[in-house]
């Protein structure tokens, strides 16, 4: 094609169109002023997909909690009425304007909310037993995070749709995928939590619940247990919710407990962690600090406590997907409980001389996980 | 371009305390880590101790 082809093309010939100017003119303009419209059109449908998936997991981890409390818990006839108020119920975390000695305030708020959901399940059916309530207890929370997924990300769209904000679409797009993540590994932990299987989560306390299995078991703290024995003339105090109830115990208040009473060379920690993109799963990694995660409390009671008597703390951690972490508990990650044992009889070695005492905890949930 | 998920089944494996006999089972309701599941055939008791997922198929 030579440039005369070129022109005519384009019309920038002797035979200069003013319509084919229009053409292209009219696109170009109707775009500067619409394209931002048409792709918030475009985002906000995508979205909206999203949010419809995400209404999806909320009405059937709801459906899920309601079945199983008429089910199991052989509830009274109110009870889908009175399990839609506790999904609503919030949290007001405390003012942070002068953050000194906030822990405590959120420990307490926190603690508050849990022995009040405690309360209400168990006037559901106070003839249930323990498993089932903390079972139920653990669907409602599921079912109260899918709930508050889908309310924030819904109210952020409709806003955004609203007030025709393209700007404000563009966080939430960008954020979106990491929400799902969230919400679909939240509605495959429902069917784990109801048959009270071990989860990914609980690869902790499956390490150390076979460590205590024939040991003497003592209460550390509320749903928490501890034994004590003896490997390679160290004393070994092993911790870990009590199982196989759905909770994570209090290792906060159970490592303060035994520290007040017992001296320490070192503390162990056992966890999953979240793997990095990329990252293979099962993989085990050691490291330093306190390896246990929720909203923080937990962490810096022990960290508090250790730092104060000067005492290392190690972590063992067991990389894994959020998915993997809250669903049935992969056979990758189960192979691995033996090799995190051996690597623990090993820190134990290293971490105390003859003679000394290591608290080793397995921090997480542990469903389905006895000792 | 879509991979559609593959179902997970559920699996309980048990180890004979006395002879070391491995035995694995599709979970059942009730089973749970570290307690007897069956008796083995040497007279021994079958601990669980592996409850695991394993995705089905190809």
């Amino acid at each position: 094609m030579d440039l005369a082809e070129f022109g005519d093309l384009f019309s920038f010939g002797d035979d200069f169109s003013p319509i084919m100017m229009l053409v292209w003119i009219i696109p170009i303009v109707f775009f500067v002023f619409y394209g931002q419209q048409i792709q918030l059109y475009i985002s906000a449908n995508q979205i909206k997909k999203q949010i419809f998936r995400l209404k999806e997991y909320r009405d059937e981890s709801k459906d899920e909690l309601v079945n199983y409390v008429k089910e199991r818990m052989k509830a009274s006839s109110d009870s889908p009425s009175r399990i839609e108020t506790f999904l609503d119920y919030f949290s007001i975390m405390p003012s942070n304007m002068d953050p000194g000695g906030i822990v405590p305030k959120v420990r307490h708020v926190v603690r508050s909310r849990e022995e009040h959901t405690r309360e209400q399940i168990r006037i559901l059916d106070p003839t249930a037993g323990e498993l089932q309530r903390t079972q139920a207890q653990t669907l409602l929370e599921i079912a109260s995070s899918l709930r508050l997924l889908h309310r924030i990300t819904n109210h952020v769209y409709l806003t955004a749709k609203k007030q025709k904000n393209f700007p404000m679409i563009l966080p939430l797009q960008m954020m979106l995928p990491f929400i799902m993540e969230e919400a679909k590994a939240l509605r495959g932990a429902v069917s784990a939590f109801k048959l009270g299987q071990p989860i990914g989560d609980g690869i902790g306390p499956m390490v150390v619940g076979r460590m205590m299995v024939h040991l003497q078991k003592e209460t550390a703290a509320f749903q928490t247990v501890w034994s004590q024995t003896l490997i390679d003339k160290r004393r070994v105090y092993l911790m870990k919710a009590q199982g196989p109830l759905s909770s994570v115990g209090r290792p906060g208040d159970a490592v303060e407990n035994l520290l007040r009473r017992r001296k320490m060379d070192a503390i162990i920690m056992i966890d999953a962690a979240l793997k990095m993109e990329g990252e293979e799963s099962a993989v085990v990694s050691r490291g330093f600090g306190a390896a246990i995660g929720g909203i923080g409390t937990e962490r810096f009671q022990i960290e508090e406590i250790a730092t104060k008597r000067g005492i290392p703390i190690y972590a063992i951690v067991v990389k894994q997907s959020i998915k993997e972490a809250l669903a049935l508990m992969t056979k990758e990650v189960a192979l691995k409980a033996s090799s995190v044992r051996s690597q623990v009889g090993e820190m134990i070695r290293e971490a105390a001389p003859e003679g000394g005492s290591v608290l080793v905890v397995g921090v997480g949930n542990t469903v389905g996980v006895s000792q | 371009m879509f991979k559609k998920e593959r179902p997970v089944l559920p699996y309980t494996l048990s180890v004979c305390d006395s002879c070391g006999r491995e035995g694995r089972a599709k979970f059942a309701e009730g089973d749970c880590l570290f307690i007897e599941s069956s008796k083995c055939e040497c007279g021994g008791r079958m601990m669980i101790e592996m409850i695991y997922g394993e995705t089905t198929g190809r």
